[in-house]
C-alpha cells in the first residue's frame, strides 16, 4: 500500500515537474522572442549578458529544459508502470518497473542539485534584469516594449522558483526509492 | 552597457581612443568635433572594389584589343555619435544613424568589444564549469 502511495505521489510530482518545465520553457521562448525584437545593436549584448551571467546561452537553456522535461516524462512513465504492476499484484512486473524507475531517476538525482543551483542563478539574473533594462537608452527600446519586458519578469522569476523547488522535491522523493 | 562620460577632456579622449581601436577594421571614426558641452564623432564606412575586363574587336586586318582595370571606392558617413560631457551614463550618448543596417552591425560589434573590455576590467564572472554544464545537458 505504501509502495502504491509512493508511486502515485511520484507520478503527481513528475506531472507537476513536466508542467513546470513547460512553463519555464515558454518563458525562455518569450525572452528569446523579445530579444529578436530588439534593434540589431542590442541583440548580441542581451544574448551575451544572459550567457555571461547564467553560464548558458538561450539555446543551451532550451536544450537543458528539453532534457529535463524528457527526464520527468521517463520517470513518470516508470512510476506509472509500477502503479499498474502493483494493481495487478504482479511482483515480477513490479521489480522490472522499479528497476526501470531507478535507471530513469538516476540522472535526475545525480544532477538535481546542479540544476536547482542553475535555476537559482537564473532567478538572481532575472531579478537584476529590470535595472539593466532601464539602462538601455530610449532610442534602442521603446517605452511600451520596455514596460512589457519588465512587466513579464515577475512571472519568469516565479516559474524559475517553482522549477527549483520541484527539482529539490523530486530528488527527495526519488532518492529513497532508488536507494531502496 | 554604460559608458560614463564626465566633464573631463581626459575621459573624452580615452573614450574616443577606445572607440577608434574598436572600430578599426570595421568602420572608422572621423575627427571628433567639440561644441560646447558636446562632442560629435562621425562614423564612416569604407567600401572599396576593383574590376577589370578586356575584349577584342575591329575588322579583318585591323583588329583591336583592349584591357582595362579599375579601382573604385566610396566613403560615406553611416552615423554620428554625440557624447554629452555633463551627462553620465547611457543618457549621455546619442547615436544618430544614417544607414540602419550597417550601423547596427558595426555598433553591435563595437558594443561587444566594449563589453569585453568592461568585463575584463570588472574581473571574471562566475562561470559554469564544464562538468556542471555536462550534467545539466545530460540530466
Amino acid at each position: 500500500m505504501q509502495q502504491k502511495e509512493e508511486a502515485e505521489h511520484l507520478i503527481k510530482t513528475c506531472e507537476t515537474g513536466k508542467d513546470s518545465v513547460a512553463a519555464f520553457s515558454r518563458s525562455i521562448d518569450d525572452f528569446s522572442a523579445a530579444v529578436e525584437d530588439l534593434p540589431a545593436i542590442a541583440r548580441p549584448i542581451v544574448r551575451r549578458d544572459l550567457s555571461a551571467n547564467t553560464g548558458m546561452s538561450v539555446d543551451e537553456w532550451k536544450a537543458f529544459l528539453e532534457r529535463l522535461g524528457e527526464r520527468y516524462s521517463a520517470i513518470h512513465d516508470a512510476a506509472r508502470r509500477i502503479a499498474e504492476a502493483l494493481d495487478e499484484a504482479n511482483n515480477g512486473k513490479v521489480a522490472e518497473a522499479t528497476a526501470a524507475l531507478k535507471d530513469a531517476a538516476a540522472p535526475l538525482i545525480e544532477s538535481a542539485d546542479v540544476a536547482a543551483e542553475q535555476m537559482q542563478t537564473m532567478e538572481t539574473y532575472l531579478e537584476g534584469l529590470p535595472a539593466k533594462i532601464n539602462l538601455i537608452p530610449d532610442m534602442f527600446m521603446k517605452a511600451d516594449v520596455r514596460d512589457g519586458v519588465i512587466g513579464s519578469l515577475p512571472g519568469y522569476i516565479e516559474r524559475a522558483q517553482a522549477l527549483k523547488k520541484l527539482l529539490n522535491e523530486a530528488k527527495d522523493v526519488l532518492s529513497p526509492i532508488v536507494a531502496g | 552597457m554604460v559608458i560614463y562620460v564626465e566633464d573631463s577632456n581626459a575621459t573624452i579622449r580615452e573614450v574616443l581612443a577606445n572607440l577608434q581601436s574598436i572600430f578599426s577594421g570595421v568602420e572608422s571614426l572621423g575627427t571628433a568635433v567639440e561644441f560646447g558641452d558636446k562632442v560629435a564623432v562621425p562614423i564612416y564606412q569604407f567600401n572599396f572594389g576593383t574590376g577589370g575586363g578586356g575584349g577584342d574587336g575591329g575588322r579583318e586586318g585591323r583588329t583591336n584589343s583592349a584591357v582595362a582595370f579599375g579601382l573604385g571606392g566610396t566613403i560615406g558617413p553611416v552615423a554620428i555619435v554625440i557624447l554629452e560631457k555633463d551627462v553620465p551614463g547611457p543618457g549621455g550618448i546619442h547615436i544618430h544613424e544614417f544607414k540602419s543596417n550597417k550601423l547596427g552591425e558595426a555598433l553591435a560589434e563595437l558594443m561587444l568589444r566594449l563589453w569585453d573590455m568592461v568585463e575584463s576590467q570588472m574581473g571574471g564572472r562566475t562561470k559554469l564549469s564544464a562538468e556542471k554544464k555536462e550534467k545539466l545537458m545530460n540530466i
